[in-house]
């Protein structure tokens, strides 16, 4: 056995991008007190649109700003019918996965006659990767860090980008005080539909992200289905940090090298490959179960405080 | 506002039925195949040939489906009544049943449908005698077919030995890759067939290349793919890869692009595919493309039972392999220019020997059991 490890590490960067993104995309939503399944399907919607707007528009950058457009209408329209139409979240979010996964299919075959993968038929553009000069020539590090995708680079900057603006401006502010108590935020002007219809811009322009890395970073075409489940995988990674930036890139990290190890050990070892398969996910449920129980004790120690502390009075 | 849910819901759905099942207009819609359009509305005018339901998941997947509705095309030229029913993808196999109850309500006499529907297929047969069922792609024994079900197999193994053959040739670093979608018995046969290439190239030539497998689980998730291919090549160091994995096969010939290396193709001409397309330096990493004739065995099968030469069909599996031209491999500009020549003609002397009977190669479904193919996976490691 002959692992190169260094390039796995560089690779499991590489596999998290897409889930940094779309954890960020569910974290903001999640933060004005919502929580947006529909980010499978905005980032499957995206990645097609990244293509198409880069086929037909020439250039790799009209389809990384066509991706993100298409992020943001994908996510005003889940933020109207939730919104504005007060229908049911889940259910709205359930019914646009749906709609993305043949939608996309349907707009595939309408464009280019195809209705698995656009792979012969939209020229393939591929968003640059960027070495880094001095850093590409520290030995191990340089081979990590240097040579990334440029969104992988954008990952890392919005994951403190999110930070900045939930922790440090207004607006960041008002999207918490309407995920903690939307009455209360209401009762001192704050406008709820308003505040989560900016969430969900957000949350587009991340899902953008995502997708525009997927069909033209990872890959250069789009594929049916080509999203597979890295949408909900972002889902519970910021689920596992509660809502946190910082913890949620770390915990899609986690998922970026199980998913890397998984796929260095089937070509490595003979562990039969379903089992492999099962890492990502036995990891996501081995960390949902440990931050639970985490925030279980932080809430009974609490408990028993302010028990204490009325016992005392 | 439920409604409002619903309504959407409902729109979600419509819109899934559209993409999924859109192909019985789109086949109706499509004169292009010598007027199959006229003939859907005029089956009276069909001159006694038979009317034929073709049963897919999805058109579009650029091989196989794809394949057979090119024969299917040829059929209708000749005058055959063919129309095609796309049931949609796994998702929907709760709904397959219907959509061949619906086939036979419309009065098809042929019911060609691939592995997928067999098992319902041979259900269905008592039920309706007067009704012949074509089922390709899979292997059956005589004594579980009845006396309406017909089973075509084809030999994936014999074709892919041979280009097991020219990967071992064409390898620099002394590894060949093959990677899978799904693993299933088909699927394994390709293997198998590709590893004993492989081994019996060292065996005549004294070299000891290694072969590396491995399963994305998925037909379409080329990113995992690459990822995966990209992997064998810096650690097993793997420099030709051969691609058994529906759409995520895309994401091999895009890895292999990317680390240098070549690629071969399934089921179709790849390469022609590519050059044909929007990205065609894409196609000049694949080699040749191992092919699976699907759509000429339904022609040939057609034209045996319009003879009326249907002892050797019905109640029988029929294998069709190198000897029938129903599997092969691409020979192009690009094959003669890039594999040396001594190279081609041991594939071709391979191919002869084949169809001659003086070869037997190795099947997946000559192993005893799972345990007895992974072991041979193993050895080739």
């Amino acid at each position: 056995m002959n692992i190169d490890w260094v390039a796995f590490i560089a690779d499991a960067l590489k596999m998290a991008t897409p889930l940094v993104f779309a954890a960020l995309a569910a974290l903001i939503t999640r933060q004005a007190g919502m929580f947006n399944m529909g980010v499978e399907g905005m980032i499957l919607c995206s990645a097609l649109g990244s293509v198409v707007f880069a086929h037909f528009g020439g250039s790799v950058w009209v389809g990384l700003l066509g991706g993100i457009l298409i992020g943001l209408v994908t996510g005003m329209i889940i933020a109207f019918s939730s919104l504005t139409g007060k229908t049911d979240l889940y259910l709205t979010c359930i019914a646009f996965n749906l709609m993305a996964a043949g939608g996309t299919v349907f707009v595939m075959y309408l464009l280019t006659g195809d209705k698995s993968s656009t792979a012969g038929s939209l020229r393939s553009y591929q968003i640059p990767n960027i070495d880094i000069p001095l850093i590409k020539d520290i030995p191990v590090l340089g081979r990590i860090v240097s040579g990334q995708s440029l969104l992988t680079y954008l990952a890392v900057l919005s994951v403190f980008l999110v930070w900045f603006l939930l922790k440090k401006t207004r607006i960041g502010l008002r999207i918490r005080a309407v995920g903690e108590n939307p009455s209360a935020a209401e009762s001192v002007g704050i406008s709820v539909p308003k505040i989560g219809y900016i969430s969900f811009a957000f949350c587009g322009i991340f899902a953008g992200l995502s997708g525009a890395f997927l069909s033209m970073s990872w890959v250069t075409f789009f594929m049916k289905n080509m999203v597979n489940g890295r949408g909900y995988i972002g889902l519970s990674a910021q689920n596992m940090a509660g809502g946190a930036p910082v913890g949620s890139a770390l915990a899609s990290l986690l998922f970026g090298f199980a998913d890397s190890l998984s796929i260095t050990l089937k070509n490595q070892t003979t562990f039969p490959t379903e089992f492999l398969n099962m890492i990502p996910y036995l990891a996501t449920i081995l960390a949902i179960i440990i931050t639970s129980v985490i925030a279980i004790n932080k809430r009974r120690r609490i408990e028993k405080g302010t028990a204490k502390a009325a016992a005392e009075e | 506002m439920k409604k409002f849910a619903s309504i959407l819901l409902v729109a979600a759905m419509a819109l899934s039925l559209v993409a999924c099942g859109g192909g019985d207009s789109s086949s109706a819609s499509t004169p292009a195949a010598g007027g199959s359009s006229a003939a859907a509305s005029t089956p009276a005018d069909k001159g006694g040939k038979g009317k034929i339901a073709y049963i897919v998941g999805n058109l579009g997947d650029k091989s196989f489906s794809d394949s057979g509705e090119a024969g299917m095309n040829i059929l209708r030229g000749e005058g055959w009544d063919v129309k095609t029913f796309e049931l949609g993808d796994a998702t929907k196999a709760d709904k397959y049943e219907d959509g061949i109850l619906d086939a036979l309500d419309q009065g098809y006499e042929y019911i060609v449908g691939s592995s997928t529907y067999l098992e319902i297929m041979i259900g269905l047969a008592d039920e309706y005698p007067d009704v012949k069922f074509v089922g390709f792609d899979e292997k059956k024994d005589d004594a579980d077919l009845p006396e309406n079900v017909t089973c075509i197999f084809y030999a994936q193994n014999e074709g892919s030995y041979l280009v097991g053959m020219m990967a071992a040739a064409m390898s620099e670093t002394g590894t060949v890759a093959v990677d899978v979608g799904v693993e299933n018995p088909v699927i394994n046969d390709f293997v198998t067939g590709y590893i004993q290439g492989v081994m019996d190239w060292n065996e005549a030539n004294g070299t000891d290349v290694k072969v590396v497998k491995a399963a994305v689980d998925s037909w379409t998730d080329p990113a995992k793919m690459k990822q995966l291919c990209l992997d064998q090549a810096r650690n097993n160091k793997a420099d030709v890869f051969y691609q058994v994995a529906g759409g995520s096969g895309d994401g091999l010939f895009e890895a292999c692009v990317e680390s240098n290396t070549w690629a071969i193709g399934v089921d179709s001409d790849q390469y022609q595919m590519y050059k044909d397309g929007e990205n065609p330096e894409k196609a000049d990493v694949i080699l040749t493309s191992m092919l699976k004739e699907v759509g000429n065995s339904f022609v040939s099968l057609f034209h045996q039972i319009e003879e009326g030469d249907t002892d050797s069909i019905w109640g029988h599996t029929i294998t069709l392999g190198l000897a029938q031209d129903s599997v092969g491999y691409v020979d192009n500009a690009f094959f003669q220019e890039n594999v040396p020549e001594e190279v081609r003609t041991a594939m071709a002397d391979a191919a002869a020997k084949v169809k001659a009977g003086e070869l037997t190669v190795k099947s997946y479904y000559d192993f005893a059991d799972e345990a007895e193919f992974n072991a041979f996976v193993e050895a080739a490691k």
